[in-house]
């Protein structure tokens, strides 16, 4: 057959090309420990895990971020516990003045303690935790709430200077989790009932229409040169002159922040000072404001007088203590949440990672088994070369 | 004498064959040599009336073992073999460039730490150290796509270039083609056989088939006509040069010299560098670009709108684009639309918002800063080809969609008694819309029983607020949409109305995203994507926020959500997924044609061990013929000697 010595060359040279190009091939895959070392080698694979691989890298991004947020509402849930804390010691002495008798000189100083708790939860409610404040919604860069002294130190107004939105942040695909309380909702009731008249001096009564003021308000009646009676409740800072109200049965009383509470005028017969409660709507700190103030006496009540509104404080305590554990609860349902988010997400990522390795990874022991076949074939395909065309029919010829 | 005759007739043609067996086993390793045979035939026999006598041998003919049909399948598969290898060249570069699988990095993980960086903004959208981190995975981004698109561009020139050389090894194959034809055929047509100049034709024809795809016609006298794609390059003794350049339509292609008809051919090295230019790169440079300006169009969408944490702005400046044309004439997408901004009174606080139209038809970058300038408490102007808007002092301004803290058109029949109405919240909705406040029944806040009726423009009821007895004045009202609405204390009359204008869009002409303005990145395709400068200097001008607190994160996290969104610029598809597909079309296009060279070079083998068969010297064979004319000739000396001995002995009778 002619040609057959050349054909043989072409055979072997070919064979030796492919065995060499099986063995490059199989000590990348030795080497790198993958049997994907670039798409080419299994497309539909390598598209597989180039979505397990961008899977993998959010899912931990959303494990760190739920892990942050976890972080935070821990810090947010101690401080809450700390406040309750310090609001049942509020309790505690207000339950203890509201039933034993107590001298002017002993009230005051159980007024002194109440304001130490009061300076205590205004630090807790401006905690920072990496750098941003906990109880200031979205705004995270500024302490949320504000104070107003008076000469002697006193805080006499806290105002909350926060956002009132939560900043939700995306634990999961699709899933956005708020973070940061709000602290003008957290520390403040808002289940608003009637307003209702603790202390009465003036006659006066609680008008039909829905009032916005909230906490306890101080209604102080006076009369002017007209005989007319005047109505306040921010110390006469803003007056309504009952003189020109047509309906004395439901007036508004309006204080210079626009807040109204509507009073029945109709029975009003004496100058003086009225206290009115709107249960559900106790402010924290207003709350331990108006007790401060009441145990001071800044209102120059009577004994009998303190002896009546001092048990309905202990009703107030009560509802803002309640109002922080809802918070803690609201809380610790997010952290429990999260922690159930965060394994379900590692869980996730695992399946990802061992789905990724199956695909990816080579298997070692075939490798080796491969190489070893294809050496062999290798050194037999030389051998074979060096036998076959180192012979010819010239060597016979004499 | 004839007896002499004879064995000189064998004499010469055993020698001859031997010369024959010889040059055979010379060009035993000679690329393309085709094995020769000397055909020998018996001379014409003498006739003398009676008898007929033999007179020797004569020599034929010198042939050329050729199989015509595997020679001519050999052109074609190397053809194919040659085109594949190239497009897998370039392919597996491409492949590389991408860098997937490899330990160093890739683009599919910048796009998710960019992604990922966001979402951390989201969390921390006021804190210094992720908006830098931010702003640098935004930037490892753009390398990575700048990067790859320089690859890609480099590529195509270097195609480009590659085809010039090709082009030009082309034109020097065929012109030797045609000289050979020439001398084949003044050697036939002498009834000489040119087997030597054939085999050099031959292997130069091989040569031409792994550079592009040919196709052979033979005629008569040895001479050959080829053409490429339909172009005839050699027609006997000429040789038409070709010449590379591009269509109308911008494909590489080849034509003859001076035509400048250019298109595509197939087959062979050329063939692949076309391929590679028009085809491949061409369309991975596209699915780049687009991908490139899907992520800048999207994100920059978001992010005109908001504002970082410093707020508003006292003034902004574009980039540069051609300020003679019509906005419609730049091609950047700006249609007509309206342009919302929100001017804020720094000392009183009041907020208010001013709007122009866009006509991208008919409006310019100049006569856009007009329509701004005219608008009470803001300045524009074009510097150098970049639009500047600015505040006029004591204000400020910002593109929020946001809606103003007060109802934009208000009317009431007693404005005396009327409560102060705030609107805030962050509009949700996906379309611009006016919803109108209606009152119903009228009333005292906080007292009796009446309501205002929300509708929206369409007239659809959006909602019932009860603002009678057991509305608290002053506290919000959820409206729908992400919008609340508060009453403060006093009374409404039935009939009042007011409206709030909800945008979800502050720019629906596209005009902010197109002239650079609040924009994040810069460029419209991968080469040209950049962060914009100013970010790197102040990464509190990061338009995290939708909010006029200035603290929020909803415009990061509208930008964040783009990761998971299907865009129709991506044939809707998420970013990863079009980038994923991308990366791995390379990866089976590599595939496909790694299986076309596997079939390919196992057709090319079988026709070798074919042409091996019928064209190749085989040692052996040469060998075994070398014997059999050896034996002959020494036989036909012998056969001389006797009859040389015969005469003599008859001279020796007859002297």
């Amino acid at each position: 057959m002619a040609g057959s010595l050349t054909s043989l060359y072409d055979h072997i040279s070919y064979a030796i090309s492919l065995h060499n190009q099986a063995m490059t091939k199989l000590q990348e895959q030795a080497a790198t420990g993958a049997r994907i070392n670039r798409a080419s080698d299994d497309p539909s694979s390598a598209y597989r895990l180039l979505g397990l691989k961008s899977q993998d890298r959010a899912l931990q991004n959303y494990i760190d971020n739920v892990a942050d947020m976890v972080g935070n509402l821990e810090i947010t849930d101690t401080v809450l516990q700390n406040m309750t804390s310090e609001l049942i010691k509020c309790k505690q002495l207000v339950t203890q003045v509201a039933g034993g008798v107590y001298s002017e000189s002993n009230r005051k100083m159980l007024a002194n303690s109440i304001n130490d708790h009061l300076e205590q939860l205004v630090l807790l409610a401006n905690t920072k935790h990496a750098g941003q404040y906990l109880f200031g919604g979205t705004k995270t860069g500024q302490a949320p709430f504000s104070i107003v002294r008076d000469g002697s130190g006193r805080i006499v107004s806290v105002t909350y200077q926060g956002s009132l939105q939560q900043r939700d942040i995306e634990a999961a695909p699709g899933i956005m989790v708020p973070t940061f309380l709000t602290g003008s909702t957290a520390f403040a009731c808002d289940q608003r009932k009637d307003p209702q008249l603790v202390l009465s001096q003036t006659g006066a009564a609680i008008g039909s229409g829905t009032s916005s003021v909230t906490g306890a308000v101080w209604l102080t009646v006076t009369q002017d040169d007209q005989g007319d009676y005047n109505l306040s409740i921010d110390g006469g800072t803003t007056v309504i002159d009952l003189g020109d109200v047509e309906d004395l049965t439901n007036v508004p009383v309006v204080d210079a922040q626009g807040r109204v509470l509507y009073i029945d005028a109709s029975d009003i017969n004496s100058t003086g000072e009225d206290l009115v409660a709107i249960d559900g709507t106790f402010d924290m700190f207003q709350t331990l404001i108006s007790i401060r103030d009441i145990l001071q006496n800044d209102h120059s009540l009577t004994d009998q007088q303190l002896s009546q509104v001092l048990p309905k404080t202990i009703d107030w305590v009560t509802q803002i203590t309640d109002r922080v554990l809802e918070a803690e609860v609201l809380v610790g349902s997010r952290m429990s949440f999260l922690d159930s988010l965060k394994e379900a997400l590692e869980n996730m990522q695992a399946n990802a990672q061992d789905e990724s390795a199956l695909l990816e990874q080579a298997d070692i022991t075939q490798v080796a088994i491969d190489l070893s076949k294809y050496q062999t074939l290798y050194q037999m395909s030389l051998a074979v070369a060096g036998k076959l065309l180192s012979v010819s029919l010239l060597d016979f010829i004499k | 004498m004839q007896s002499f005759n004879i064995g000189l007739t064998g004499l010469r043609a055993a020698h001859k064959a031997l010369d024959t067996i010889g040059n055979n086993i010379a060009n035993a390793a000679t690329e393309g040599y085709h094995r020769q045979r000397v055909e020998l035939a018996p001379s014409d026999p003498l006739f003398d009336g009676k008898h007929s006598w033999g007179t020797g041998v004569d020599i034929q003919a010198v042939t050329r073992a050729v199989n015509a049909f595997v020679e001519r399948q050999q052109l074609v598969q190397k053809g194919i073999a040659g085109q594949t290898e190239q497009e897998l060249a370039i392919l597996k570069t491409v492949e590389s460039a991408l860098g997937e699988f490899s330990s160093t990095g890739s683009l599919s993980q910048a796009i998710d730490d960019f992604f990922n960086a966001l979402n951390d903004l989201v969390a921390h959208p006021t804190e210094l150290i992720y908006q830098r981190q931010f702003i640098t995975a935004a930037k490892s981004l753009s390398n990575y796509f700048q990067t790859i698109g320089s690859n890609i561009s480099r590529m195509e020139d270097q195609v480009a270039t590659f085809v010039d050389e090709t082009v030009d090894s082309i034109n020097g194959l065929t012109s030797s083609i045609a000289e050979l034809n020439q001398k084949i055929q003044a050697a036939e047509v002498s009834g000489t056989t040119a087997h030597n100049l054939r085999d050099q034709r031959d292997r130069l024809l091989s040569d031409l088939a792994e550079l592009v795809g040919i196709e052979v016609n033979q005629r008569d006298y040895g001479v050959v006509d080829v053409a490429i794609g339909g172009i005839a390059v050699v027609v006997g003794a000429d040789a038409i040069r070709l010449e590379s350049g591009f269509s109308d339509d911008n494909v590489l292609g080849i034509c003859t010299e001076g035509s400048g008809v250019y298109r595509q051919v197939e087959g062979g090295k050329l063939g692949g560098l076309l391929a590679a230019y028009n085809q491949i790169l061409g369309r991975i440079g596209q699915q780049f670009d687009d991908l490139a300006e899907a992520i800048i169009t999207n994100i920059n969408r978001y992010h005109v709108q908001g504002v970082g944490t410093h707020g508003s702005f006292t003034e902004l400046t574009g980039w540069t684009l051609d300020q003679s044309l019509a906005l419609s004439q730049l091609d950047l997408g700006i249609t007509s639309g309206t342009l919302y901004i929100r001017l804020v009174d720094k000392q009183t606080g009041q907020v208010s918002r001013l709007q122009i139209d866009v006509d991208p038809d008919t409006d310019t970058l100049q006569t856009v800063a007009e329509k701004i300038a005219a608008l009470d408490g803001l300045d524009a102007s074009v510097l150098a080809g970049r639009l500047h808007i600015q505040a006029e002092a004591g204000y400020q301004f910002d593109f929020l969609p946001a809606p103003l803290p007060q109802p934009d058109q208000i009317s009431l029949n007693d404005p005396t008694t009327a409560p102060t109405i705030s609107v805030s919240g962050t509009y949700t909705g996906t379309s611009n819309d006016i919803l109108t406040f209606t009152v119903q029944g009228g009333g005292t806040i906080g007292n009796g029983h009446w309501s205002i009726i929300v509708t929206n423009q369409a007239g659809q009821t959006v909602n019932i607020l009860t603002v009678g007895n057991g509305y608290v004045a002053g506290t919000p009202l959820d409206v729908g949409y992400g919008i609340t609405v508060s009453l403060g204390v006093g009374g409404l009359s039935d009939g009042d109305s007011f409206t709030v204008q909800a945008l979800a869009n502050s720019d629906t002409s596209g005009l902010l995203a197109a002239a650079g303005i609040n924009t994040f990145f810069s460029g419209t395709d991968a080469t040209s994507m950049a962060v914009c400068a100013q970010f790197e200097q102040d990464p509190g001008l990061l338009a995290t926020c939708l909010g006029t607190e200035y603290a929020d994160n909803s415009n990061a996290i509208r930008m964040s959500q783009l990761k998971d969104q299907q865009l129709d610029e991506l044939n809707g598809q998420t970013i990863n997924d079009y980038y994923t597909q991308l990366v791995t079309t390379v990866g089976q296009d590599i595939t496909t044609r790694q299986l076309r060279q596997e079939n390919t070079e196992a057709m090319l083998q079988n026709l070798a061990t074919m042409w091996n068969e019928t064209s190749a010297v085989d040692i052996n064979q040469e060998a075994a013929q070398m014997l059999v004319f050896e034996q002959m000739y020494s036989a036909l000396a012998k056969y001389i000697a006797s009859v040389q001995r015969s005469v003599d002995t008859l001279m020796g009778l007859i002297v």
